[in-house]
């Protein structure tokens, strides 16, 4: 947008000695560009993603050490640290968490992040819901977890089933923690669905059709896309659940002629879905990776697209794998038996994918690409026992023992958070304009990668031999004792792993503070995608002008073409292909703090509902007024739109000057 | 744009918004008279006791046709991008299938034990 | 610097030229190929040509689907397998609901006559229609309010059977919709008055109206399964 006026600094603007327009009469706009206030009334996708990133990243050494009281438990027969009902919560909220305040806000993180920046966009489409999304989870995941304090975690599994997670199996309030928490942290998810699905399909980067959009991004989309439809079903679910509990419903009675399966049935009809949204995300940025350390292209691009949509698609119709041993009857367990084994396909697909991409490329094993191997071979174990799952008799051993916790987290912990190491390794100079150290990072992909098989491969032996899960205990001599503490050992070396991040990212951030220190540059690792374009870290605009796109892996495009005999020839200068970080005068979304205040007052009610419906009223009167604080405020800082001197005046006011989003949202 | 006189054909036509290629009001209410009349049918065929399940069936399938033709007229899906037709429609098959399948395996194919 | 038609573009995408592009003076922003006065209102160049807001509004729908489903699916799971209470064909009463229905599907005939309204510049009007619509969405409500509190009195209470608990939520969480919408219809009334809904932002009046009909669409399907089809 080209100005008249003298150009303005790039941040946004201060005010100046302009009187400042007060919206409600209450509230100015806020204007900190640094700062604690800055980063609480962001709509920056970029700082966002930072806030998901490094709250996730707290709920993983939560999560991370009732999983270590889990093994210290289990380490002898017999163990005395937890009893039966502290064990049972401890388990639960590992599960919770990892879950839903672990990988999901690290996807998310990513997701956030990098979905503008590969697509050559300023920000998402809906900046402020943005906002609204993260405050929404961090409250929503502090709410779960005061439930330690308040009375009790929940108690009944993450995936909590009904009839038990009733008021007269589960009197505590831990259910309800667990119930309300996940709604609030649910809408997080959707409103980011919604976000991210616009920006995807609509603030593209001219030139870039479908078959362009890098693969993390495509294989986002998908992620999205489910979300979109699966959180809705747990969101009916959990609402049936808080009705029952609360005003006294008789969804999951079954005395009164309820169905005991019908929690279940909604619960994986969300939670198939779930898995795959934890996946795919893992398997975008490993395609990222592969292909850069290879020095390769991806292999076969359009049938990973392919792949990761049928993904999207099968997913839907597996659900009941987790409920072959429920009773639900020959047909059922048939139909789904083989629908599960047919989803393994386009799974397989991809690992063929990446180890062809690798094949013959000139390989790079930085701490990245390690990661990122880690994740195809380990996920390919998951994969193995997953497939065996499928095969419905079998499964009838298998389910409810410690060969299934074997498989998941091989899939989710091998898999999905693997590649997000591998991920933070290599995304975190364009994030921050400094590396990780690579010695020490290194080292902590080995003890990682030693620390997880030695904690969940011998879990394989303990299922097929008969160790049920969720017990908090065992006694001596069922042949249980070797392998349990062979699996706590592997835990704390998976700790200390965890502990080894921790300091690389202390230490590193201290060596690029240092005098003499090396910036990462644009384009640290040559790579193949639009967000290497954009300095390290990005401007808040991004880039400097739009990049036109006319191919896949546009950047390496613009760096290198191909000879005659088909060989790689360098055709530009980094320096000249990417920016420089110096465009003025862009036009941004204004920070706001609705979404702070929206969000507030949803936890509110919240716990309103759990303690008081009075306290329940107070928060939906603050969602209220948050809510039309935030429809009608205008989605551009207006001192700084009529400051302009748009000659479009009109029946419109203020010229429609908005280019990333319409004015309500 | 044309400057030219329009022809009497054109005059009389209902009015189009150039930009939107909206039907015009005219249209909407002939839409809602039909969708008044279908209701209609719908609760008549309610009172068909004989013959069942064929008015139900009838009466489904009025059903999916209201919805349709809320969908396609009033939400102007008829009109706007096909992109949008898709992004709802999959939703909404995927609610039908899903929920499909599970009403399915509760009622036809599990084992009777009431 | 106007883009000409440029490769790779879909071609239904008016506007070719990026977002935020910090070198174009803003009136060459708007002027699509055939040098057209810009489009008021629509701002946003948008990849498939429909605008953010809009995009926005039918994603959220699309999800909305699976909620509903989900409760619709409960409802019919339970409608036949109370143990003990009123039943269906003890408590409703077709006629009546026929008429609230019908009412429902006269509101979207008003709102999409005050998205007409709003399109063509017409503020009074599009008021008035908007004002009609909550009128008759709250005429529907009242209608909902006044037949559970019949059903109340002839015995079924939220907590009386598997059949009132997923009635009343079913149609419980319709009503919500249906009262959210009412507030937003009448919000837009009030930004009108305060001169804050021109014709260049007639669009949010089209995008409240698709929520509008989903709300009216769904009770479409709910009155069709629950009262018209019953044990």
């Amino acid at each position: 947008m080209a100005i008249t006026d003298a150009p303005r600094p790039l941040a946004l603007p201060t005010g100046g000695n302009q009187p400042q327009p007060k919206p409600l009469g209450v509230f100015t706009r806020p204007r900190a560009t640094t700062g604690w206030r800055s980063w609480v009334t962001t709509v920056d996708h970029k700082k966002i993603a930072k806030m998901y990133g490094a709250c996730a990243l707290v709920f993983f050494v939560v999560g991370g050490c009732e999983a270590l009281l889990i093994r210290l438990q289990l380490a002898t027969p017999n163990g005395k640290l937890l009893s039966a009902d502290l064990y049972n919560q401890v388990f639960t909220m590992h599960g919770t968490t990892m879950i839903f305040l672990v990988v999901m806000p690290i996807g998310t993180a990513f997701m956030n992040y990098l979905i503008p920046l590969q697509i050559g966009a300023r920000d998402v489409a809906f900046p402020r819901l943005n906002a609204f999304g993260f405050w929404s989870f961090l409250f929503g995941g502090l709410l779960l977890n005061s439930s330690w304090v308040l009375g009790g975690a929940p108690d009944n599994g993450w995936y909590n089933y009904a009839p038990n997670s009733g008021v007269v199996f589960s009197p505590t309030h831990g259910i309800d923690f667990w119930t309300i928490g996940l709604l609030i942290t649910g809408i997080a998810s959707l409103t980011g669905a919604v976000n991210l699905i616009v920006t995807v399909l609509n603030m593209r980067a001219p030139g870039m059709t479908w078959m362009k959009i890098p693969i993390f991004t495509w294989m986002s989309l998908v992620t999205q896309f489910m979300l979109l439809f699966a959180i809705p079903v747990l969101t009916a679910a959990q609402f049936l659940l808080l009705f029952d509990r609360r005003f006294g419903a008789l969804f999951f009675n079954v005395p009164q002629g309820a169905d005991p399966l019908l929690w279940e049935h909604l619960f994986w009809i969300f939670g198939h879905p779930e898995v795959y949204i934890m996946i795919l995300p893992a398997f975008g940025a490993a395609s990222e990776m592969i292909p850069v350390f290879s020095r390769k292209p991806l292999f076969g691009y359009p049938v990973m697209v392919i792949s990761g949509i049928a993904i999207g698609f099968l997913g839907w119709g597996v659900w009941a794998h987790h409920m072959f041993t429920s009773g639900m009857g020959p047909w059922s367990v048939a139909a789904f038996s083989v629908g599960s084994m047919t989803i393994a396909v386009p799974t397989g697909v991809k690992i063929f994918n990446w180890m062809a991409t690798m094949w013959r490329g000139k390989l790079r094993f930085t701490t990245s690409m390690l990661f990122s191997v880690g994740m195809v071979t380990m996920f390919t174990i998951g994969g193995l026992s997953g497939v065996s799952h499928a095969v419905a008799p079998a499964d009838t051993q298998q389910h409810d023992t410690y060969y299934i916790v074997a498989h998941f987290h091989y899939v989710l912990f091998g898999g999905a958070f693997l590649a997000f190491m591998g991920a933070f390794y290599f995304w975190w100079p364009k994030a921050f304009g400094h590396h990780l150290n690579e010695k020490l990072g290194k080292v902590n992909f080995w003890v990682m990668l030693v620390g997880f098989n030695l904690t969940f491969g011998p879990q394989h032996i303990l299922g097929l031999q008969g160790m049920p899960r969720r017990v908090y205990t065992y006694k001596p001599n069922y042949g249980f004792d070797l392998w349990n503490m062979v699996s706590t050992i592997g835990s704390f070396i998976l700790a200390f792993s965890v502990l080894l991040f921790i300091i690389n990212i202390l230490y590193s951030r201290v060596q690029a503070h240092k005098p003499g220190a090396i910036p990462a540059g644009n384009d640290p690792w040559d790579s193949r995608s639009v967000e290497w374009i954009a300095t390290s870290p990005p401007p808040a605009h991004n880039f400097d002008e739009v990049p036109e796109i006319s191919e896949l892996d546009e950047l390496w495009h613009r760096k290198y073409a191909e000879d005659e005999r088909g060989r790689l020839v360098r055709v530009a200068r980094t320096e000249d292909v990417v920016d420089k970080g110096v465009a003025t005068n862009v036009h941004l979304p204004a920070p706001s703090y609705w979404p702070l205040v929206v969000a507030f007052g949803l936890v509110i009610v919240g716990y309103g509902m759990i303690f008081s419906l009075v306290m329940a009223a107070v928060g939906g009167f603050i969602l209220f007024v948050g809510v039309y604080g935030w429809a009608l405020e205008p989605s551009d800082d207006e001192d700084l739109m009529n400051s302009h001197g748009h000659g479009h005046g009109g029946p419109s006011g203020p010229a429609p000057v908005e280019p990333l989003e319409a004015s309500v949202v | 744009m044309s400057t030219d006189l329009l022809t009497p054909e054109e005059a009389n036509a209902p009015a189009e918004d150039s930009v939107h290629g909206a039907p015009s009001d005219g249209t909407y209410v002939i839409v809602a008279l039909s969708l008044t009349v279908m209701t209609s049918v719908e609760v008549g065929l309610s009172y068909v006791h004989r013959f069942r399940p064929w008015p139900l069936i009838l009466l489904l399938t009025v059903m999916v046709i209201k919805f349709v033709t809320v969908a396609l007229y009033f939400m102007h899906l008829k009109f706007d991008e096909k992109l949008l037709r898709r992004v709802f429609f999959f939703g909404a098959f995927l609610a039908a299938a899903v929920y499909s399948g599970v009403l399915a395996i509760l009622h036809f194919w599990a084992p009777h034990y009431r | 610097m106007v883009m000409a038609a440029r490769p790779g573009l879909p071609p239904s995408n008016r506007w070719r030229l990026p977002l935020s592009d910090t070198t174009l003076a803003p009136e060459e922003e708007f002027v699509d190929e055939d040098h057209h006065e810009p489009f008021p209102g629509l701002s946003t160049r948008t990849s498939t040509g429909v605008s953010n807001s809009k995009l926005g509004m039918w994603v959220f729908l699309g999800s909305e689907c699976l909620l509903f489903g989900a409760l619709i699916s409960t409802y019919l799971l339970y409608e036949g397998r109370a143990l003990k209470g009123p039943t269906p064909s003890d408590v409703y009463n077709i006629p009546f609901t026929s008429i609230s229905s019908f009412v429902l599907l006269m509101s979207s005939l008003t709102m999409v006559l005050a998205v007409s309204a709003a399109h063509r510049g017409e503020d009074h009007r599009m008021r008035l229609w908007l004002i009609t619509t909550a009128c008759l969405g709250a005429a529907f409500i009242s209608g909902q309010v006044y037949e559970f509190t019949q059903m109340y009195h002839e015995g079924l209470g939220y907590t009386t059977n598997i059949f009132g608990s997923s009635f009343y939520t079913l149609t419980g969480f319709h009503g919500v919709h249906v009262t959210v919408g009412i507030v937003l219809l009448l919000t837009m009334v009030g930004m009108s008055f305060r001169g804050k809904l021109p014709r260049a932002k007639a669009e949010v009046v089209e995008v409240i109206g698709l929520y509008w009909h989903f709300v009216d669409v769904i009770w479409i399907v709910i009155f069709t399964v629950v009262y018209l089809i019953h044990k």
